[in-house]
């Protein structure tokens, strides 16, 4: 949670997204984060994308992108079903369901009693490579995954600036 | 003589993830079947004996509330008991769910351990596996 709510910077919602992905990633998938960034590019065979949109004192969107092999690895363990049964349809839900929890915790921690909407994920083609917003990549045990988020507004780190009263 | 259960979520995946947590949570299980919206959930629940539904809240068609709602209406929550499991973990959208009539709520992302121990508070004694 952040010490002065009324403030956040870019740093603190990049610190948010590395917290709320390494707890979705421990408790419901049982694997952690080897290592993340910021800079550099992420090649994926056969990237799974997936969007969704929030509303409220806090709005933005968040996408995930997984690579299907990642995916079925990550969705195989949670579900019992043997790799080969998880199709490219599940996948997407499991990119989908992984981006509503990452989201949900990420916006839990910058406004914890905030009555936010989120939309259902959807399935988005590749990103065009957009400069706004904060990426982040995270290298699991299973392979890469990608998260983008971009909030309304948002301060850079220095000088930080109150966002909301 | 187990437990019926009906698991509530729009995501195939979640209701497969639900399934594999209540067969493995040791909790005895004589049924259990699913739904995607609150509307198919209350379809089945006047059609079939069911103890237990577990239930996201935001789904198409009928939202897990207006299922508590209407399952309050018509007398189904008298005799049936809910549990919700939902990425909303405002304080408001806990006790507003608990107001409707809720008996337990679970929070995404959950460990298994912690959806049994709500299961074992939300069913008491009877049926513990």
């Amino acid at each position: 949670m952040l010490a002065d709510s009324s403030v956040i910077t870019r740093a603190d919602v990049d610190a948010l997204i590395v917290t709320a992905a390494a707890q979705v990633l421990e408790k419901m998938f049982f694997t952690g984060i080897e290592t993340s960034g910021n800079e550099g590019d992420i090649k994926m065979d056969s990237p799974v994308q997936v969007e969704l949109h929030f509303d409220g004192p806090l709005s933005g969107a968040l996408r995930l992108q997984i690579d299907e092999q990642v995916a079925r690895s990550l969705g195989s363990s949670l579900t019992c079903l043997e790799p080969d049964e998880f199709s490219r349809d599940c996948c997407v839900q499991l990119a989908g369901e992984l981006a509503n929890m990452i989201c949900g915790c990420l916006l839990s921690h910058l406004e914890p009693e905030a009555n936010l909407a989120l939309t259902p994920p959807v399935e988005t083609p590749e990103p065009t490579g957009a400069k706004t917003g904060i990426r982040r990549w995270f290298c699991l045990p299973e392979g890469e995954l990608i998260i983008h988020f971009l909030l309304e507004p948002i301060c850079d780190s220095s000088p930080p600036a109150r966002v909301s009263s | 003589m187990g437990l019926r259960v009906l698991i509530v979520d729009d995501s195939p995946l979640m209701r497969t993830v639900v399934r594999r947590v209540m067969l493995l949570s040791g909790v005895e299980i004589d049924l259990c079947s699913e739904a995607s919206n609150g509307l198919e959930a209350l379809e089945w629940l006047h059609n079939h004996p069911v103890d237990l539904v577990l239930t996201d809240i935001n789904m198409p068609q009928m939202s897990g509330a207006d299922l508590l709602r209407e399952m309050k209406r018509t007398g189904l929550l008298a005799r049936i008991r809910t549990l919700v499991i939902s990425t909303d973990s405002t304080d408001h959208r806990i006790h507003d769910m608990i107001e409707l009539g809720a008996h337990g709520y679970v929070t995404k992302p959950f460990h298994p351990e912690a959806l049994r121990q709500e299961l074992d508070r939300v069913l008491g004694n009877e049926y513990a596996g």
